[in-house]
């Protein structure tokens, strides 16, 4: 009987032990950053926090710091979505060649892209994905009913205009996929923790943007008018703009043409009130957002700080990564300061090909100061200098071609952000993804498709470009396509929109529009297989989603 | 007078002597075949009265009466106890011949003669070791299937152990690792990084390594990657005994890199690009041999004074000890400071019905921890000054660096290896403990059942702070610069209990039974606090970023349970099963099932072989089991759907009122039906001991399966938060054969001469990598490293090793001499790139790996050595291919970067494509062959004294045998990429161990 009792007791007390323990298991995060979407919104600031990743998605690669990815990459600083979007639009055309040797840069220099991903492409498309997954779950966290549910009505206000910003920021992902990938996944809000996406078509895609925007500019709109909220927010102009550049490149995207609707949209966001900043320099300058300048004419674009956004992508790439370390202190020199950008990564070069375009005044080579041109009395958006580099453009050397300073250290009084301030590899100037200059020349541009000339309120345009940059006006009969082309390309150099430009006109894949190391080859006299006007679908989406996603053709 | 006092003394002292050394004992001590053990010595318990047996075999000593009891011990033979009056011819038994040894399993020991599953017991012994630092150290080689790859010579770095390869891709490959009862984690923190580290190498009886399932499954959920159960020493014996020992290390760097010197790299520069004035403008006019400059002679030395016996009347069992280790790093500048505590009681209660055993651990270490300066000594300009001087004398602090037109600093050069190492300060202070309270108690009247007890913890915290010094290169270079305070802080506790019945049964059979419940809390904070680096350091108003990782825990509750059943110690089953649940999976994944069977034949029992005169001992085993591993990774929540608001002051985004910045707040991804790994082993084993044991050995072989193993797969995009996420997708297999041999040549009174010797094969082989698994599907891209930015060098793919190089082919031209950027175009469409990579067939993965341990004695003297090394392991001579080319566009960013001679590649002199960089021309074989030390040793005792001494000296690290063209071929990357590590020095050691 004892021993009975002894066993008995010992297993009573054991038992009780178990009991007690196996709620342990329920463990939730203990951190309060680390929350559930209920506990995360319940707090009212929040809200603004979910859209600041949204629209910082272009600079920010992940919540962390700048040597970290939020999504799998080779490396951090190299996969911001707006560094690979600048490789994208313009390493791929004449507008930029780099003599790294990294795979993506040859991949996309040479225009030798396969259906292999690199880095380039994967960045894009995988940030886009995700900015369009980050806007559906915060459309699904922010509905009436669930401010409601947390007692949160009173907010509603500025959350219908967050959503509103949510969703312009959903439709430029979108229009950067369809322009640079075609026919990407349609991500939907139910899709998230649910069934993969659907593939949606160009043309398909491009009829929801056209109604997503034009809703995002009727009167009932959410968004703001300019003026009413900062840069990098976006108002009524923004979604005009979009529109304007979507119906100017609708022939390339759906087969038909929208020259007037691109014009009506382009006026719509001219009339919103942006203005032409008086100073082209200043519009890249280290402080542009407190010159002036952004807030006159950026309409979209990203947003930089040195000490608060930080990021090795946009234009603190831009800044460093063209100069050597005798540009840079070269052109400093002229500026009287010690050097031009704070590093020197030696590596964004430009052929003659697209400097020519400039026209440059008295050009020399071998020169061993000034800028290897008269500045003083060249067009005032080339930003060049040739010293120590050869004509013939090798870009196996970083030591022939041009050098393009057009984004730098500089700030509007004339001193420069140097290395040795705190955080100053870092660039605080805003990159413009859309400015007023472009609504100017697609209204020219539509013009002219659709009427063979540009008329007075375009030829004013044209002018006020013109004389801003210290350049003369041709004659309305002498502003043609090509011409305008050549205008975009000094107006909107490294700004995003080459790529795109040379589709239009037909030229990106054409013999007859050779560039140095197009297609690879010195000369560029070459066709590129027409497939090559869009890029390739991640193969790996397509593995991860293989029941709806089908690669682009030719690749 | 003084005569008179003189004469009283001596009165007193004879009388003294008298009184306790009344009865004389003249013995004599032999071994099992009749030779005199010369040297043994001879104790009377319970007083520091003893003695050693001379050289002819016999000893003679006083004591205080014929009942007292004398312990008689010798290096190599079992300690027995006598009383006086039984001493006259005492023989000693050698210590493998016991064969009643009890090995210490999971939950419980068992009897070496009865154990089923692929379990090897290590003791501890003095004899044959060098300097020791670690614990990891003492059992590299020593055990077929444990591969332990030392640290390099960074002092406070962790070695990384292996038991029958890696069992995953991405959760932990780590064997579990349990002292005294307490399963520790293995992440404790920056500074306490190694486990098994906590322990003093001195305090440790011995090594149980549990290999296959049927040993481990009651592990469960932890035990895939095989388990090592620590065991430390108890207080024994009588009385109070004392050991102290002491030794001194001597480190020496032993090789370097043979880069240019000053006057090679003028010529060099000037005889290559002979117009380039900018690169004429740079060159110096110095001579330095930076390598020099860092290397320096490291030292060492470890003490340790343990007294342990019995107190209270022969009740209290108890062992104290008190450790510390210097361990001083052979570049500048790092060192290691530990100080360990062990305190062990075991006092038996109520008629020895219940054992309490109490155990306490504690650690103190300081770690200064060296900036690795070999990739700054291998490229800094060898013609330029070490320090600035003139004007310029404060800049950089001192150290001359490439600075910009401006005066700010070249980010891209490499910086002054002095600087490196002077102005970089990263110090920690890490307290660790770990105790436990065991309570055994044999329940009255029913003796066959025991109940165990088992509270533990193990908490410790890393305190430190890392920043460059103000003023230096490193500080100008960074874009913020700087200072970071961290601290983690990990609490672990536990709570076992389990019933254990054991019964003979009248015709030879045994069972016994235990079933148990474990209920485990591990909770860890960590705090980085990054500050504005400034003279007054860690100041509120600099405050830059609370790094946004801060608490978190999990749970493991479990019941488990074991059957033993034995006929006549013939024929032996063995089954477990364990029933885990672990808090870092959902409701539904939560619980696992880990159960395994194994069956044994002690053969020389039967009738066939009882009368072999070959054959003394011969058993066959087979087991089964499956295990997991819940440890995947630092997130403990990876299936929860969350957000996190970002803390981070520099990724903010300015869309608040008038512009102000925004801290961000974002979903994460996650993967809500995550589960362990499993993986199921099949072992089959045959030990076996030959004419009377001198040759003994184990033939092995191994079969394991890991499924639901974790990778990170491309989720659809749109439906997650990343592009990859982590899913229980794949499987995975390791098969090996294990031998393992102990002979012992010769067995006399006054020579022996034991050799082990151990090979594992082993083959790893993933098998399941996606769903679907087509053969478009690449695998996963990995390593890396090469290049600064991106790039990979390995796959993980389907029916390959993990790690398996991937590359390009190079060409070579007619004369078989390889062509720069010439690689070869596999998919001949013009173009280099990814596509034309290969798979080369060969992984860092060993094909096979030995271990070679000599033992010898000769009367007095002992002698020793370890070795060890691997074949078909596979290196990637990153340091090569970075160094292959004398082109360097460095001029142009305005610096210059010095070049290794033996690299050079002749007439190689463009700028790589990068894709050269992945060449397989710098795939090299790393097979290698160690001579990890050499010790010889001298005992012996004092006359009429029980005072023993061993000296000893040591030469470890003493040479490397490999084709292998880098410094060393064993390389703590696990991706097999060979940058610059910290060499490995060779010590030489001298030792002292004293016992009383």
């Amino acid at each position: 009987m004892r021993k009975l009792i002894n066993i008995f007791v010992l297993v009573a007390a054991l038992m009780f032990v178990f009991n007690s323990c196996t709620n342990d298991l329920d463990t939730l995060p203990l951190n309060d950053y680390d929350a559930t979407s209920e506990t995360a919104y319940a707090d009212q600031d929040s809200y603004l926090s979910g859209l600041a990743y949204i629209y910082g998605y272009w600079a920010l690669v992940s919540q962390n710091d700048f040597g970290s990815s939020d999504i799998a990459v080779d490396d951090a600083g190299q996969s911001e979505l707006c560094r690979m979007y600048m490789v994208l639009n313009e390493m791929s055309t004449d507008a930029l060649k780099c003599p790294w040797s990294d795979t993506y840069v040859n991949a996309i220099q040479y225009n030798q892209w396969t259906s292999t991903e690199v880095s380039a492409t994967i960045s894009v498309y995988t940030r886009c994905m995700k900015g369009i997954t980050l806007c559906n779950e915060y459309l699904l966290q922010t509905t009436d009913a669930k401010l409601s549910g947390r007692g949160q009505s009173a907010l509603e206000d500025d959350i219908h205009t967050y959503r509103a910003e949510a969703r312009f920021n959903r439709a430029l992902y979108y229009y950067t996929l369809m322009d640079l990938f075609g026919n990407p996944p349609f991500a939907t809000p139910e899709n998230i923790g649910g069934a993969n996406p659907s593939q949606i078509s160009r043309a398909d895609l491009f009829d929801w943007l056209e109604t997503e925007l034009t809703d995002l500019t009727s009167d009932d709109s959410a968004l703001k008018n300019y003026g009413e909220v900062k840069f990098p927010r976006v108002s009524k102009g923004a979604a005009h703009a979009l529109l304007a550049r979507m119906y100017l490149n609708a022939e390339v995207y759906t087969g038909t043409p929208r020259w007037a609707d691109a014009k009506t949209q382009a006026k719509e966001a001219i009339d919103a009130g942006y203005k032409l900043h008086d100073n082209y320099a200043e519009l890249f300058e280290q402080d542009n957002t407190t010159n002036g300048a952004v807030d006159d004419e950026f309409i979209f674009g990203v947003s930089y700080d040195k000490d608060k956004t930080e990021s090795y992508g946009g234009t603190t790439t831009l800044m460093n990564a063209s100069l050597s370390s005798d540009a840079n202190s070269g052109i400093g020199s002229e500026f009287g300061v010690d050097l031009i950008s704070t590093d020197n990564w030696n590596g964004y070069h430009v052929a003659d090909d697209y400097v020519s375009r400039f026209n440059l005044q008295d050009v020399v080579w071998g020169a061993s100061s000034g800028f290897g041109y008269n500045r003083e009395n060249s067009d005032k958006r080339a930003f060049f200098y040739n010293i120590g580099n050869t004509e013939e453009f090798d870009n196996t050397t970083t030591a022939s071609g041009w050098y393009c300073w057009k984004f730098n250290a500089l700030k509007s009084d004339g001193t420069v952000v140097s290395l040795s301030e705190v955080n100053g590899t870092f660039s605080s100037s805003d990159y413009p993804l859309c400015r007023l200059a472009e609504m100017y020349l697609i209204y020219a541009e539509a013009e002219v498709r659709e009427d063979g000339t540009v008329d007075a309120t375009g030829l004013s345009y044209i002018k006020a470009l013109r004389d801003r940059a210290g350049v003369s006006t041709p004659a309305a009969s002498d502003i043609t396509l090509d011409w305008l082309l050549d205008e975009r390309a000094r107006e909107l150099m490294w700004e995003g929109h080459r790529r795109t430009d040379l589709i239009r006109y037909g030229y990106f894949t054409s013999i007859n529009f050779p560039w140095t190391l197009k297609g690879g080859v010195m000369n560029g006299k070459v066709n590129l297989p027409t497939y090559k006007t869009i890029y390739p679908i991640l193969t790996s989406d397509i593995n991860a989603n293989s029941d709806n996603l089908v690669q682009n053709p030719g690749y | 007078m003084k005569k008179l006092i003189t004469i009283l003394m001596s009165i007193t002292f004879i009388s003294l002597s008298t009184a306790f050394a009344q009865y004389q004992v003249k013995g004599s001590v032999v071994d099992i075949n009749g030779e005199s053990v010369i040297g043994a010595s001879v104790l009377e318990i319970g007083t520091k009265n003893g003695t050693s047996v001379n050289v002819d075999g016999t000893f003679v000593l006083n004591v205080a009466s014929q009942n007292s009891m004398l312990e008689v011990s010798f290096i190599g033979y079992k300690t027995i106890q006598v009383a006086a009056s039984q001493a006259s011819k005492i023989v000693l038994h050698e210590d493998s011949e016991l064969l009643d040894e009890v090995v210490v399993i999971g939950y419980g020991t068992v009897k070496k003669t009865d154990m089923t599953g692929s379990i090897v017991a290590i003791k501890t012994d003095e004899i044959n070791r060098g300097a020791v630092t670690s614990p990891s150290q003492m059992l590299m080689g020593k055990v077929s299937g444990l591969l332990v790859t030392p640290a390099s010579g960074t002092p406070g770095e962790s070695a990384t152990i292996r038991i029958r390869g890696a069992a995953s891709l991405n959760a932990s490959n780590d064997p579990l690792i349990v002292i005294d009862g307490v399963p520790v984690t293995s992440d404790g923190g920056a500074g306490m990084a190694d486990p098994l580290s906590t322990v003093n190498p001195d305090d440790i009886e011995s090594y149980t390594v549990l290999k296959d399932a049927s040993a481990t499954a009651i592990y469960g959920s932890r035990a895939s990657n095989g388990v090592i159960i620590i065991t430390t020493k108890k207080g024994t014996g009588r009385g109070a005994q004392v050991s102290y020992s002491s030794s001194y290390s001597i480190k020496q760097n032993t090789d370097g890199y043979n880069v240019m010197n000053g006057d090679e790299f003028r010529d060099f520069l000037t005889t290559t690009y002979p117009d380039n004035t900018k690169i004429q403008s740079l060159l110096g006019e110095n001579s330095i041999d930076w390598q020099d400059e860092v290397y320096e002679l490291g030292f060492s030395t470890d003490q340790n004074l343990s007294v342990y016996g019995t107190a209270f009347e022969e009740k209290l069992p108890y062992r104290v000890s008190l450790g510390y280790n210097y361990d001083g790093a052979t570049v500048k500048v790092g060192d290691n400071k530990r100080t360990n505590l062990g305190v062990n009681l075991a006092p038996k209660f109520l008629d020895d019905h219940l054992t309490i055993n109490l155990n306490f651990k504690g650690i103190y270490q300081k770690t200064n921890w060296a900036n690795n300066p070999m990739g700054s000594a291998l490229s800094f300009d060898p013609t330029q000054a070490k320090y600035f001087t003139g004007d310029q004398s404060e800049v950089a602090n001192g150290y001359w660096n490439w600075l910009n037109a401006d005066g700010s600093a070249n980010t891209l050069s490499s910086i002054n290896p002095l600087s490196s190492s002077y102005d970089y300060v990263n110090k920690s202070t890490s307290k660790r403990s770990i105790g436990n309270l065991q309570i055994d108690y044999n329940v009255h009247g029913l003796e066959d059942l025991t109940a165990h007890v088992n509270l533990g913890y193990d908490l410790s915290e890393t305190d430190g702070e890392k920043y460059n010094k103000l003023g230096s290169i490193s500080a100008m270079r960074i874009a913020n610069d700087l200072y970071t305070d961290y601290n983690n802080y990990n609490a672990n506790t536990l709570l076992e209990a389990y019933l254990n019945y054991s019964h003979d049964f009248a015709n030879k059979q045994h069972f016994d039974i235990m079933g148990g419940y474990s209920w485990q809390h591990n909770y860890v904070r960590y705090k980085n606090t990054l500050y504005t680096n400034a003279e007054e350091r860690g100041l509120e108003e600099d405050l830059y970023q609370v790094v946004p990782k801060n608490r978190e825990e999990y749970y493991l509750l479990s019941f488990y349970g074991r059957a033993n059943y034995s006929i006549a110690s013939k024929y032996l089953f063995t089954f477990t099963l364990r029933d885990d649940a672990s808090s870092r999976f959902s409701d539904d994944n939560r619980w696992g099932l880990f159960p395994s069977a194994a069956f044994a034949w002690n053969m020389e029992k039967e009738n066939f072989l009882k009368d072999s005169k070959v054959i003394s001992s011969m058993k066959l085993r087979a087991g089964w089991g499956e295990t997991g591993q819940q440890d995947i990774g630092s997130d403990y929540y990876p299936y929860l759907a969350r957000y996190q608001s970002s803390t981070s002051l520099t990724m903010t985004y300015p869309i608040g009122a008038d512009g102000s910045y925004i801290s961000t707040l974002s979903p994460q991804a996650y993967n809500p039906n995550l589960k362990w790994e499993t993986t199921t082993t099949y072992n089959l084993g045959l030990d076996f001991g030959l004419w009377n044991d001198r040759l003994t050995g184990t033939v092995e072989g191994y079969y394991r399966k890991t499924s639901d193993l974790l990778n990170y797969v491309s989720t659809s995009l749109g439906s997650n938060f990343s592009n990859t996420v982590i899913s229980n997708i794949g499987d995975m297999e390791n098969k090996g054969l294990e031998l393992s041999f102990n002979v012992i040549p010769i067995q006399t009174k006054d020579m022996n001469l034991s050799i082990g010797a151990n090979v594992t094969f082993q083959d790893t082989k993933i098998t399941k990598l996606t769903s679907n698994d087509s053969d478009d599907y690449l695998g996963v891209m990995t390593g890396g490293g090469l290049t600064g930015t991106g790039g990979y060098t390995s796959l993980y793919r389907t029916d390959y090793t993990p790690y398996s190089f991937h590359l390009y082919e190079q060409l070579y031209d007619a004369n078989g001499n390889a062509v720069e950027n010439g690689l070869v175009d596999r998919n001949d469409d013009g173009l280099i790139t990814d596509v034309d990579r290969y798979i080369t067939g060969y992984s860092p993965t060993p094909d096979a790996y030995f271990g070679l341990n000599v033992k010898f004695s000769y009367k007095q003297w002992d002698a020793g050595l370890n070795a060890h090394g691997s074949l078909g392991n596979y290196v990637l001579n990153a340091v090569k291919a970075t160094s292959s080319t004398s082109f360097s566009d460095a001029y142009t960013k305005g610096y210059l970067d010095n070049l290794n001679k033996d690299y050079l590649v002749e007439g190689w002199t463009d700028a790589f494509n990068i894709n050269q960089y992945y060449s397989d021309m710098f795939l090299e074989d790393a097979s290698f062959f160690k001579l990890d030390d050499i010790n010889v040793g001298y005992s012996f005792g004092l006359k009429n004294s029980a005072v023993r001494f061993r000296v000893g000296a040591s030469v470890q690290n003493v040479f490397t045998i490999t084709k292998y063209d880098g410094l060393d071929p064993e390389i703590t990357n696990s991706n097999g990429v060979d940058s610059n590590i910290i060499p490995r020095p060779r010590l030489y050691t001298i030792r002292l161990n004293i016992k009383f």
